[in-house]
């Protein structure tokens, strides 16, 4: 008889995950549209998981490349209840009581979408043209005018984020010059705000704008996510680094399609181009940011592990600059910046069954696994 | 065969990325640390060498299917460029400049940090063929840790590249 198992521990070695951590992708979630209704179907970034493993080089539904991300922790607040009855209070059945989940994370990559997931605010930017009046009424409240009109935009192709793409983005604006923007420019693109409207989620940024509150026609630019660095000029086409990222959070229709660009430059206002010099993200306010998230760890064995939650929110803003130490630095406090940020799993209502889930856990078989067990 | 293959692996899968880094580079065999240097010595010359076997401990060992780390070590010497007559310049002088070049190389070569476990056999040419396991497996190795001795007489330069290739051990049986 062979030795006792229990005793030898044989064990299948293609059965073993072996990965590296953890990267994170984001999608807009469109919180005009799940905010306005019961059913929180509505607003997510779908991910089709039937499209799975998913290729972190070309992610499909727009997903957005956030990076590496340290310390991935799950935190179930999912409850299970028990019925105890009898004379020994033996548990007879158990039912499943709140459904929840928080999930915290480290960004490695310190960028402006990781900002706005990490601080879960509306995240401004820093308009840049020279020459303009300070503000003294407010931080942010100076003018950053001048602009210049957008009249076409191509995100380029493949449409990637955080890699090279074959054929890059461009973006077409009335005159260049006249907005100040040169080859190095940081640029801001987005539809001017008319004063007088408000609403929960205005804008492909959705942002929150209450009555009479705004009068500033650069809002939109000043918190939008399509910001780029422009590479070249040519003829007032501006070569953009990568595709604009976002949008879809807004109006029920997003005037902004990650994958195919901006369905209108001149409706519901005109498009135009800012330049801009960085971002600032307040803590208050009310605005609290939305995604759809999907994390991806792959195998060496080219299995892949995925979290998609549907519906993920802020839970707390940890810290902007959170300091990992960097060895051999020598003498003096140097370290590095990471962001710290810890979020909630809000509820999605799967059409497949009704069910009222958080999160999915989803495992892509490698190569001739043996898939029961 | 079977204890061989994560080394062997590991040898062809870092040579094949040396070549791609670069066609010039000689890439001379795997060895026995003790058997090198072997005679006559190749300079600029990439060797592998075999120095030892650590079990992983108790977080994953099972008697039936070891988890071994391969201790191995890519080795190479260099002297640098002897002037050539005519020449004005320090006497192999090159050879710091050619002690980090290679490290690149290497740097170049053990990216990303694991590959496919092949089993190799000769074929009857005699060359060797690495077929894949069924079903696939994959060795991992850590990051490489260098190390650099210089003779200052003879201004030879020894460089090694030290990595702990993971393996998980054919099962055996009763």
């Amino acid at each position: 008889m062979p030795f006792p198992k229990s005793l030898q521990q044989p064990f299948r070695r293609n059965k073993l995950v072996v990965g590296s951590g953890w990267r994170a992708f984001f999608a807009p979630y469109n919180i005009a549209l799940g905010s306005s209704v019961a059913s929180t179907v509505i607003g997510p970034t779908i991910v089709d998981l039937t499209q799975g493993p998913f290729d972190s080089y070309n992610m499909p539904f727009a997903l957005a490349d956030l990076g590496w991300i340290k310390d991935f922790k799950i935190t179930v607040e999912s409850k299970v209840g028990q019925v105890r009855s009898g004379y020994r209070g033996a548990v007879r059945t158990q039912y499943r009581g709140q459904v929840g989940e928080t999930w915290e994370c480290k960004f490695n990559e310190y960028g402006r979408m990781q900002v706005k997931l990490a601080s879960g605010t509306n995240v401004f930017n820093l308009l840049a043209a020279s020459g303009q009046s300070g503000g003294t009424v407010g931080p942010l409240s100076a003018s950053g005018a001048p602009s210049t009109n957008v009249t076409a935009y191509t995100p380029g192709t493949p449409v990637a984020w955080n890699q090279t793409q074959t054929v890059s983005p461009t973006l077409t604006v009335a005159s260049a010059a006249a907005a100040q923007i040169t080859v190095g420019s940081y640029i801001a693109v987005d539809y001017d705000y008319v004063p007088g409207t408000f609403g929960a989620a205005l804008g492909d940024a959705g942002v929150p704008i209450y009555k009479n509150a705004v009068t500033d026609v650069d809002y939109f630019r000043k918190t939008t996510d399509f910001v780029a660095r422009v590479t070249a000029i040519n003829s007032n086409v501006l070569t953009l680094d990568q595709p604009l990222v976002g949008g879809g959070s807004g109006n029920p229709t997003p005037n902004f399609n990650p994958l195919t660009g901006f369905a209108s430059f001149t409706s519901p206002t005109q498009l135009r181009c800012q330049t801009i010099k960085g971002f600032v993200a307040r803590e208050g306010g009310t605005y609290i940011g939305e995604f759809s998230a999907l994390l991806i760890c792959d195998t060496v064995d080219t299995a892949q592990l995925v979290y998609y939650y549907p519906h993920v929110s802020i839970l707390q803003n940890r810290d902007f600059a959170a300091g990992w130490t960097i060895e051999n630095a020598g003498t003096t406090d140097e370290g590095g910046m990471q962001l710290d940020a810890q979020f909630s799993a809000l509820a999605f209502d799967d059409p497949l069954d009704g069910e009222t889930v958080v999160c999915y856990r989803g495992y892509y078989f490698k190569p001739q696994e043996a898939p029961a067990i | 065969m079977a204890y061989q293959d994560a080394i062997y692996s590991h040898y062809n899968w870092v040579k094949a990325r040396i070549k791609i880094k670069n066609p010039d580079r000689k890439v001379a065999g795997l060895l026995n640390a003790q058997d090198w240097p072997e005679k006559p010595f190749k300079y600029d010359t990439f060797f592998l060498l075999d120095l030892n076997d650590v079990s992983v401990g108790r977080q994953g060992f099972s008697p039936s299917n070891p988890i071994k780390l391969r201790q191995v070590q890519w080795t190479w010497i260099n002297s640098g460029t002897d002037l050539k007559q005519g020449e004005r310049k320090p006497n192999r002088g090159d050879r710091f400049n050619l002690m980090l070049t290679m490290q690149e190389e290497l740097l170049y070569a053990l990216y990303p940090g694991y590959c496919e476990k092949l089993t190799w056999s000769l074929n009857a040419a005699g060359i060797w063929i690495g077929d894949s396991l069924t079903p696939p497996e994959f060795i991992t190795w850590t990051p490489v840790e260098f190390h650099k001795k210089w003779d200052k007489e003879s201004s030879i330069g020894y460089g090694a590249g030290a990595v702990s290739v993971q393996d998980i051990t054919d099962q055996i049986t009763s």
